[in-house]
């Protein structure tokens, strides 16, 4: 038998307050030390999966109702969110989500606390740029910088497992470069684990070891993302190769919706 | 007395008052900021408070200071059992029940210090009546011991605040506990961390407002008035209601005196009037940041 993953979803249902079904069936792995994608249009459910994953989909009144979750050989559906945090997985949600009214400093200083470390230089390593803006509030920090400052606030807990919720998202292209060589750059010398979701599926397959692909609260697609890369279906929807006008593929209808693309 | 020496006077007073209002006021800051509602058992948390150190001292003869400790410890412990029992488990729901919820908990602490303190009103809290005169001004030990201890209080909790690591990580769940939820931060530990240094605060409040004002079931009328006081700064900046405070002092001491002699009792309601107004004007206060109440 291969050694257990380090993320083991099986066949998850998850539903929001009252009967909102918005992951119908999810099972994905990701083994230790890779990075695996999960792609996929607006409201596919990338989010609610990580937030199942972490717990959080409880805060807002969200319920893994089928399936289960295993972490490390341990199950964690059951769990409180902030039990799941314990256990070394850390979530770094889309929009930037940062304490926009403290200081960078003060932000590495909140969740220092929370993990009673004192090796907060580890944020300026791998993003000496926020250094320079330690006493500057988070709010007023560029896009680009603020999810710099979401990500390293995620390297204090030294997580086992770092969910990382669309980085690329509102991001201008270059931005998104220099943000995805950080990733690349701490995932290899910090030895992470990655889950990754993105809307950019281009970026997030060129970093990712294996990737999902996700629509509609199912899983339509998956494999190792060289794979996905040369994928044609994949590279005419995703990768925003030759475009169709009229195609039978539902996923037509949303690739036209989105905003940006790759 | 002259014109002058009755303004620094009653200058002075305002001050007192107002550091006393301020420190009342923070107390519901600090649960607003944790919780996003209005903790409307602090006026009888004051009493009981004020009771607490009051039976230590007269009854069980304790030194004035270890009765104070008594009070600011059980202000404490009935912070820490508010979030418990009211505010955790109302988690998520509409900010309605868990203010719903306090004004419960003001009825039960109500009965329990009625019952506790069996019937009797008024008490001194045994600082001696000494007096010192600086030039037109009067200043006596209450005055100091109050201003002292409700200036200590609010200076205590803005450095924990800008200081501290673990004050810090509290501002961090007061902006956003999904957040620091999701980064890991004991959001509830320190949930109940703030309702608990709420409670020690508003009886540190009591405490200055007993020593002025005397003991009794009247005191939270004073608290009330601190409400005001918070609301019409803006619930949610501590320097709001540091200056709201202050500023109540200022109008409820110069408004009695300026309006007392035509219709008695009407400075201490100016209060109210202000909320009043300020309020209709700017709803979120004159230093609150506006936004959307979670629901
Ligand atoms: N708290 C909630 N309550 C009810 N429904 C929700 C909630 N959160 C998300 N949903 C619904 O679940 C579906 C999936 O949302 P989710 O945020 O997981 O998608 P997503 O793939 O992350 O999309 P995006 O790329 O836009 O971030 C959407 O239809 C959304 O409306
Ligand atoms: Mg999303």
């Amino acid at each position: 038998m291969p050694p257990a993953p380090l993320l083991d979803v099986n066949n998850i249902e998850v539903i929001y307050h009252p009967y909102i079904l918005v992951l119908k069936g999810i099972s994905i792995r990701v083994e230790r030390n890779t990075i695996t994608a999960v792609l996929g249009p607006n409201g596919a459910g990338k989010t609610t999966l990580l937030k199942a994953v972490s717990g959080l989909v409880r805060l807002e009144r969200g319920r893994v109702t089928k399936g289960s979750i295993m972490f490390d050989g341990e199950r964690i559906d059951t769990r409180e969110p902030e039990e799941v945090s314990r256990r070394g997985i850390v979530y770094v949600a889309e929009g930037r989500r940062i304490f926009r009214e403290l200081t960078v400093e003060e932000n590495i200083e909140a969740v220092a606390y929370a993990w009673n470390t004192d090796d907060t230089d580890i944020v300026y390593k791998y993003f000496p740029r926020l250094k320079a803006k330690r006493k500057i509030r988070a709010g007023y920090l560029s896009g680009g910088e603020q999810q710099m400052l979401a990500i390293g606030l995620a390297l204090l807990a030294k997580p086992k497992l770092l969910l990382l919720d669309e980085p690329s998202l509102g991001l201008a292209p270059r931005a998104v470069s220099e943000l995805y060589q950080n990733i690349t750059q701490l995932y290899r010398e910090e030895k992470l684990t990655i889950l990754l979701a993105e809307q950019n599926a281009r970026k997030a397959l060129e970093i990712a070891d294996y990737g999902y692909i996700l629509e509609n609260g199912r899983i339509v697609l998956e494999g190792p993302a060289e794979k996905l890369r040369e994928d044609k279906d994949v590279k005419e929807f995703y990768l925003g190769g030759a475009r169709r006008e009229k195609g039978g593929y539902r996923t037509v209808k949303w690739y036209r919706r989105k905003k940006r693309w790759v | 007395m002259d014109a002058l020496s009755l303004a620094v006077n009653t200058g002075f007073q305002a001050l007192v008052l107002g550091m006393i209002y301020a420190a009342l006021a923070l107390g519901y800051n600090m649960v607003y900021r944790a919780s996003k509602a209005i903790n409307l058992a602090e006026p009888e948390l004051v009493v009981f408070a004020a009771y607490i150190a009051f039976i230590a001292f007269s009854w069980y003869g304790l030194p004035v200071p270890v009765s104070f400790l008594a009070s600011l410890a059980a202000g404490f412990l009935i912070g820490v059992v508010l979030e418990r029992l009211l505010a955790r488990p109302l988690r998520g729901r509409p900010v309605v029940a868990l203010m719903a919820a306090t004004l419960g908990a003001y009825y039960v602490l109500r009965g329990v210090s009625m019952v506790a303190s069996r019937g009797f009103e008024m008490g001194s809290l045994g600082i001696p009546e000494v007096y010192q005169a600086v030039g037109p001004l009067r200043v006596s030990l209450s005055d100091v011991v109050a201003a002292g201890l409700s200036s200590a209080t609010i200076l205590a909790v803005i450095m924990l605040h800008r200081f501290t690591r673990l004050g810090v990580a509290m501002r961090a769940v007061s902006e956003d506990p999904f957040g620091a939820t999701a980064y890991g931060l004991p959001v509830r530990r320190l949930t109940m961390l703030s309702w608990g240094i709420a409670g020690a605060v508003s009886a540190a409040a009591a405490l200055a407002l007993a020593v002025k004002a005397q003991v009794g079931p009247t005191l939270d009328f004073y608290a009330l008035k601190a409400l005001a006081a918070s609301l019409l700064a803006g619930l949610d900046s501590i320097a709001g209601v540091v200056v709201g405070g202050l500023a109540l002092g200022f109008i409820e001491q110069f408004g009695s005196l300026l309006l007392d002699p035509y219709m008695p009792g009407l400075g201490s309601q100016l209060a109210f009037i202000a909320m009043l107004i300020v309020l209709l004007v700017k709803p979120y206060g004159i230093f609150g940041t506006e936004r959307i109440e979670r629901v």
